[in-house]
C-alpha cells in the first residue's frame, strides 16, 4: 500500500492537469452548443461544400451536429485523444520513473518482489484513469444539464462515449508499458508519448477518409467512434476484445521484461 | 565463522562488454570487508548483482545462505545499501523519503531517523531537490541504516562527505558493526579501507586478484624509497629481495620496496647518502604494482 500511495503522490499533479484540460475542452464546447444550434443550418451549408473525405477525417460524417448526441460524439473524438495522450504518458512513465530519476538503486533494493512493484504501479495507473473518467463523467453531466437545447440527450450514449475514452486509454497504457521496458534508458516521456499517440491518430484520420475496414483494426481510435456508438448504441464486441487483448498481452509482456531487466547504473 | 555473503563464479557481461568475470569471495559474519579497485573494475557491478538490480550472466551468489536472485526480496529485508551515486525522487522532502524508505521494513521508527539525522547533521525538512551532493549522500546513509540492517553494503560511501562527516560516518559504521552488522565496503581509497576494514578483496578488470587480511596487507605494504648516493649507486642494492619498479637517474634511484624495512636501512647504512626519502606510495602506485605483478603471475601460470 505504501508503494501505491507514493506512486499516486507522484502522479496526482499530472492527473489533475490533464483532467482539467479535458473538462475545459468539454465545457467550452458544450456551453457553446446553444448558440451553435441557432446557426446549425449555416454550418450544414458550409460543410456541404467540403469534400467528403475532409469531413470524414474531422469526424463530421454520419452525425447531426445540431443534435446534442451528435455534437458530443464530435467532441469526444478530441476528448479521447487527450485521454489517450494521458494514458500513454502514464504507461510510459510509471515503469521508467526509477530509471529516469535514477532512483532504481533506491526503490528496487527494497524488500519487495518486482512483481509487487509492477502490480502497484499498474494499480496506480488504473486508479488514475478511473478517477479521471469519473470526473469527466460527473462534471460532463453537470455541463450538459446547463444546456438549454438538450432534448434527445441520451445518458446511455453519453456513458458509452465516456467508456470509449477509458478503453482507448487502456490500449495506450499497454503500448506505453511495453515501450518503456523495451527502451533501455528513457530520458523524456512526452516526445515518445506524443509521437506514438499521434501516429495512431493519423492512421484513424486516414482510415476515416479511405473507409478501409482493414485499417480499422490498426488503431484504437477507430474501435469506438462516436458515430458508431450513436448507430449501435454501444460497442462492437470484436473491438472490445481486441482492445482489451492489446492491454492485457502487452501488460503481461512488459511484466516479463521488467522482471528480468537490468537497472542501468547512473 | 559463518559466511554472510558467498559469491561463486559470478560473471556479468553487458552485451559484449565486460562487467565482472568469475568473481569468487566470501564475507564472514561480523567483519568489515573492504572491496577495492579503481573505477570501472567491477565493484558496483558485483554489488548491484548481489542486490539483484542486475542479473548475472552466470555464476551465483548467496546472502545469509539464500540465493540472491530467487530470494532477493527476502534477503533485502536485512540489507542496508548506500549506492555510489545517490539519487531520489526530487520532489520529496527528506523526512518523507526516509519514512517511505522505512515503511518497507515494518513499522517506521521515527526516533531512529532523528537519531541518525542528528549524527549526520542532516536537515530533515528540506526538499531532496535542494540538497547538495554531500547532503544527498547523508540522506543515503541514514536511509541505508534506518532499519538496523544485518548487512550493510556501502559503495564508495565517502565521496562528497567532508572529513568531519567522514569521521562521524566511520564511527557510525563501527558502532553498527559492534552491534553485529556485517559490512561490505567498496572503495578506491586505500587509507580509508585500511582504517576500517579487517579483510580486503582487490578487483581488477572484473576479476578478483587477491583477498587478504588487512593486517597482512599492512605488513606487506610497499614503501616508496628514493635514495641519492654521494657516489655511484651500489649494484648490490638491486639484488635485495622485495625491490621493484626501479628507475635510476645518475646517482639517484627510485624503487618500491616490499618487506622488512630494516633490511634496506641496514644496507644503506654502509653508504654515504645525499638524501633519503621513504614514503607511502599512493594508491595508484600500489595498484599498478599489484596489477603488474598479478599480470606476470598469470602469464607464468598460463604459460603465455
Amino acid at each position: 500500500m505504501n508503494i501505491i500511495i507514493q506512486e499516486f503522490k507522484m502522479s496526482y499533479k499530472s492527473l489533475i492537469s490533464y483532467t482539467i484540460g479535458m473538462l475545459a475542452t468539454f465545457y467550452v464546447f458544450v456551453l457553446l452548443f446553444d448558440s451553435f444550434v441557432g446557426n446549425a443550418a449555416l454550418l450544414d451549408q458550409v460543410l456541404s461544400n467540403f469534400p467528403k473525405e475532409f469531413k470524414a477525417a474531422l469526424g463530421f460524417t454520419d452525425v447531426t451536429m445540431s443534435e446534442i448526441n451528435g455534437y458530443l460524439s464530435f467532441l469526444f473524438t478530441y476528448l479521447v485523444l487527450i485521454g489517450a495522450v494521458y494514458g500513454m504518458k502514464m504507461g510510459v512513465s510509471v515503469l521508467s520513473e526509477e530509471i529516469r530519476v535514477k532512483a532504481a538503486d533506491f526503490l528496487l533494493v527494497k524488500p519487495v518482489k518486482r512483481l509487487k512493484l509492477f502490480g502497484c504501479k499498474l494499480v496506480t495507473v488504473l486508479v488514475c484513469l478511473l478517477l479521471q473518467n469519473l470526473a469527466v463523467y460527473i462534471f460532463g453531466l453537470i455541463a450538459i444539464s446547463m444546456v438549454k437545447n438538450s432534448s434527445g440527450f441520451s445518458i446511455s450514449i453519453f456513458t458509452w462515449m465516456n467508456l470509449s475514452t477509458l478503453m482507448v486509454q487502456l490500449f495506450f497504457v499497454g503500448i506505453g508499458f511495453i515501450v518503456s521496458v523495451l527502451i533501455k534508458k528513457i530520458k523524456a516521456v512526452m516526445p515518445i508519448t506524443l509521437g506514438i499517440v499521434f501516429i495512431f491518430f493519423i492512421i484513424e484520420l486516414i482510415n476515416q477518409s479511405l473507409m478501409d475496414a482493414k485499417l480499422t483494426y490498426l488503431t484504437p481510435f477507430s474501435y469506438f467512434r462516436g458515430s458508431d456508438i450513436l448507430a449501435n448504441r454501444g460497442f462492437e464486441l470484436k473491438y472490445v476484445i481486441l482492445d482489451l487483448a492489446v492491454f492485457v498481452v502487452f501488460t503481461f509482456l512488459s511484466y516479463i521484461i521488467y522482471q528480468r531487466k537490468d537497472m542501468p547504473s547512473v | 565463522m559463518e559466511n554472510v555473503i558467498e559469491i561463486k563464479n559470478l560473471t556479468k557481461y553487458y552485451g559484449k562488454s565486460r562487467g565482472i568475470i568469475d568473481v569468487n569471495f566470501e564475507v564472514h559474519e561480523g567483519e568489515i570487508f573492504g572491496f577495492i579497485g579503481p573505477n570501472g573494475a567491477g565493484k558496483s557491478t558485483t554489488i548491484r548483482t548481489l542486490l539483484s538490480l542486475i542479473y548475472p550472466t552466470s555464476g551465483s551468489a548467496t546472502i545469509f545462505g539464500k540465493d540472491c536472485i530467487k530470494e532477493g526480496h527476502e534477503i533485502r529485508k536485512q540489507i542496508g545499501y548506500l549506492p555510489s551515486e545517490v539519487f531520489y525522487y526530487d520532489d520529496m522532502k527528506v523526512i518523507d523519503l526516509l519514512k517511505y524508505s522505512a515503511s518497507f521494513y515494518g513499522k517506521v521508527d521515527s526516533k531512529r531517523i532523528h537519531y541518525l539525522a542528528e549524527i549526520m547533521d542532516l536537515d530533515l525538512t528540506r526538499k531532496i531537490d535542494d540538497l547538495s551532493y554531500g547532503n544527498k549522500k547523508k540522506v543515503g546513509i541514514v536511509q541505508g541504516l534506518v532499519h538496523n540492517p544485518k548487512l550493510i553494503i556501502l559503495d564508495e560511501p565517502t565521496s562528497g562527505l567532508d572529513p568531519l562527516m567522514q569521521q562521524k560516518f566511520f564511527e557510525l559504521i563501527r558502532e553498527e558493526n559492534k552491534k553485529g552488522a556485517t559490512v561490505l565496503f567498496s572503495s578506491h581509497i586505500l587509507p580509508e579501507v585500511q582504517k576500517l576494514c579487517t579483510r580486503v578483496g582487490i578487483i581488477k578488470e572484473g576479476k578478483i586478484v587477491k583477498v587478504e587480511d588487512i593486517s597482512e596487507m599492512i605488513n606487506t605494504t610497499y614503501k616508496k624509497i628514493k635514495l641519492n648516493f654521494k657516489n655511484e649507486i651500489p649494484s648490490a642494492l638491486q639484488a635485495l629481495t622485495g625491490i621493484s619498479g626501479v628507475t635510476k637517474n645518475g646517482t639517484e634511484i627510485d624503487f618500491l620496496f616490499k618487506g622488512d624495512i630494516n633490511t634496506v636501512i641496514r644496507f644503506i647504512n654502509s653508504y654515504e647518502l645525499n638524501n633519503a626519502i621513504i614514503e607511502e606510495p599512493d594508491l595508484e602506485e600500489i595498484f599498478l604494482h599489484y596489477y603488474n605483478k598479478e599480470d606476470s603471475n598469470e602469464h607464468h601460470n598460463t604459460g603465455i
